[in-house]
């Protein structure tokens, strides 16, 4: 216990909390804003997966990392779109489709993963995103190696959570995002084009659960290995709920859920009397146990997860 | 589960064409992702899909594998009619094993021999329907989405059947980590093929679902509460029990699958031994739409295509997971398929508006 309470255990923690909570802020970000609107994104962690995959296949083939990213967020946007054509335009249960996409998606990335590299055990790999060291801040002591010293993808994040929360709080557009999400027939009614936002929401999310996916295979490993995001999807849906829909709240809980994973890595390497198993479990374990203290009695948005039909007023 | 209800309307002949042309759309789009990738999709069509009904023995094969996704695709079925849905097939299939395991390397095992079968396949459905019943309770006492904690607990199963494995129950005669052998195995129903009980209890299983869902009080009023039955009163329903009481059924098949599998054919615990057999319960459930008839079909084809994906992966290099391409793209085609064809899809938001 001494060994964990001292400031050379604990700052790299919170480093490696920060950078391990990044994926869950693009994920559950994104998914606030989604949910917002009424469309709760199960397929998160199946966009995350695909955007995994295919951001380290076009980092590795062009060389460029900036290219991996794009091409990271196109791949969930592209893949939200397709979800919505079903969950919105075709008006078919979102639980349904969002499983039936992860399903494909880990599938898909297996699949296409090993018809591209073969079974082999000397995995591809590519440079992992440089760290950028903000000039002064990163020179406070313990907050800048905790805070300013990631990579690029690590304060996007952060100021992407910052702008959805303002867009959400102070611009019309969040204001109609909150009427759709809260009562879509009288925000209809009140000219909000319900699907049009719903829409735009969703591929958000997917956008957003791209980079995510791209700074999985990216920003920490530089390779992809099967089923890499192993369920982090889910763990930011739940990240979404402790929130209560709130950007700046999921990044502070990202960041707590992110700690959590560094802790159970570090937990494990220092050889803890305790079976590996026990850590590898811990962030789901953590999870759970938060959404039951924490989740309870929170409103969710009044329409959330149900069929907008505009013929049917 | 709105969008099974429009799955269920219609004519008979229009929604097994439906059915038919999602799965011929969904292995075309397959056939492109192969050739894209340079694979001869007739040839690996033809071990996924023709190679499985070539002998008895692969007939054999295809049941065993068959068992699990049916028995499973039961217990989801159940979940579904109340508009629930309980994905963690693949957690409770472990506790079911791990139950069963527990069980079977006993020294009452050794003391009974085959006897100590059905004892463990409650000792397991106990074991599963507790796992689901966690969703269960979270849901009914804190309102926890049950899609988001059954999946969470699926990553807490594996690790714990890990740890069971690696620790309590490892056989200490071998350097792998897994149990002992099981005292006795299922028994086989032919001789010289690997086919065994456990496919007699699977169809055991849909013949119940069927009498509970169309005979009985109980399956009455599940169907109450999913919707898919117009009901004048709704009182003398409380919402929660059912709903707990549904999680725990669900579980309790899911963990009968988990010992089938165990001690059927894999006889001892070990890591992966879920499998896909979770989302692929499902699937079948989804593919089936809840019938009892068509969640059987649905598992005979799903059995299938996972013997064919094991020889096409061996054959053609293509991983077996691109089975679960598949899988999803035929419930995304059919779901796609009702909303444009299925007769009455307006009909039924309309009624479903007026229920709210």
């Amino acid at each position: 216990m001494d060994q964990i309470f001292t400031a050379a255990f604990l700052v790299p923690l919170f480093a490696a909390g920060v950078r391990m909570g990044a994926p869950l802020v693009f994920g559950s970000v994104g998914d606030v804003l989604s949910e917002k609107t009424g469309v709760m994104n199960i397929a998160l962690e199946g966009e995350m997966l695909i955007a995994a995959l295919l951001s380290f296949m076009a980092a590795y083939s062009s060389g460029s990392l900036l290219a991996g990213v794009l091409v990271g967020g196109f791949a969930g946007l592209v893949s939200a779109l397709v979800i919505a054509f079903w969950g919105i335009s075709r008006r078919q249960d979102q639980s349904v489709v969002g499983i039936m996409f992860n399903i494909f998606a880990l599938g898909f990335t297996n699949f296409l993963y090993r018809a591209t590299f073969g079974v082999r055990t000397d995995r591809a790999g590519v440079e992992i995103l440089a760290t950028i060291k903000i000039p002064v801040l990163s020179d406070i002591p313990y907050i800048g190696e905790i805070f300013f010293q990631h990579n690029i993808l690590v304060y996007l994040a952060f100021i992407g959570a910052v702008a959805v929360w303002f867009v959400m709080k102070y611009t019309k557009f969040g204001l109609q995002v909150t009427a759709a999400g809260e009562n879509p027939k009288a925000a209809a009614a009140a000219g909000v084009n319900v699907v049009r936002l719903r829409y735009t929401g969703y591929m958000f999310s997917g956008f957003m659960a791209g980079i995510g996916g791209a700074f999985l295979s990216l920003g920490n490993v530089g390779t992809f290995t099967e089923n890499m995001t192993s369920g982090r999807g889910f763990i930011c849906l739940a990240i979404t709920i402790l929130s209560r829909w709130n950007p700046l709240f999921a990044v502070i809980a990202a960041f707590l859920f992110g700690t959590v994973e560094a802790l159970q890595l570090r937990l494990q390497a220092m050889g803890a009397d305790l079976p590996y198993q026990f850590f590898v479990a811990l962030p789901y374990i953590v999870t759970l146990i938060s959404l039951v203290i924490f989740g309870r009695n929170i409103r969710a948005p009044k329409d959330l997860g149900n069929v907008y039909n505009k013929e049917s007023r | 589960m709105k969008a099974i209800d429009s799955m269920r309307s219609g004519a008979l002949l229009r929604r097994v064409g439906i059915v038919l042309l999602s799965v011929l759309a969904a292995l075309a789009l397959g056939a492109v992702f192969l050739i894209i990738l340079d694979v001869n999709p007739f040839t690996a069509y033809y071990y996924l899909l023709v190679r499985p009904f070539s002998s008895l023995n692969s007939i054999g094969e295809m049941t065993i594998k068959m068992v699990p996704i049916l028995i499973v695709g039961i217990g989801v079925s159940f979940t579904f009619q109340t508009k629930l849905s309980n994905l963690g097939g693949e957690g409770q299939i472990c506790l079911g094993a791990i139950g069963m395991t527990l069980v079977g390397t006993s020294s009452f095992a050794q003391a009974v021999g085959g006897w100590y079968i059905p004892v463990g396949m409650l000792v397991a459905a106990l074991f599963g329907a507790c796992w689901a019943g966690i969703a269960g309770f979270f849901k009914t006492r804190f309102k926890a989405s049950e899609i988001i904690t059954t999946l969470l607990l699926n990553y807490i199963a594996v690790q714990l059947l890990s740890w069971c494995v690696y620790y309590p129950l490892r056989d200490t005669a071998g350097n792998i980590p897994q149990s002992a052998p099981v005292a006795a195995t299922l028994p086989r129903l032919i001789d010289g093929n690997r086919m065994n009980l456990g496919l007699v209890i699977a169809l055991v299983c849909v013949l119940v679902y069927w009498v509970v869902m169309k005979r009985t009080k109980f399956g009455y009023r599940l169907r109450v509460l999913g919707g898919s039955i117009k009901a004048a009163t709704f009182g003398g329903i409380s919402k929660k029990k059912y709903y707990l009481i549904v999680m725990l059924i669900s579980g309790a098949f899911a963990g009968l699958a988990g010992s089938i599998e165990l001690a059927g054919t894999q006889t001892r615990l070990l890591e992966g031994l879920a499998g896909s057999y979770g989302f692929d319960g499902v699937v079948a459930s989804l593919l089936g739409m809840m019938n009892p008839l068509g969640v059987l079909l649905s598992s005979v084809l799903l059995g299938a295509l996972s013997i064919g994906a094991e020889t096409m992966q061996v054959r053609t290099g293509v991983s077996s997971l691109f089975l679960n391409v598949l899988e999803a793209l035929i419930v995304l085609f059919i779901l796609l398929g009702f909303s444009f064809f299925g007769s009455g899809s307006r009909r039924k938001s309309k009624k479903e508006k007026e229920g709210e």
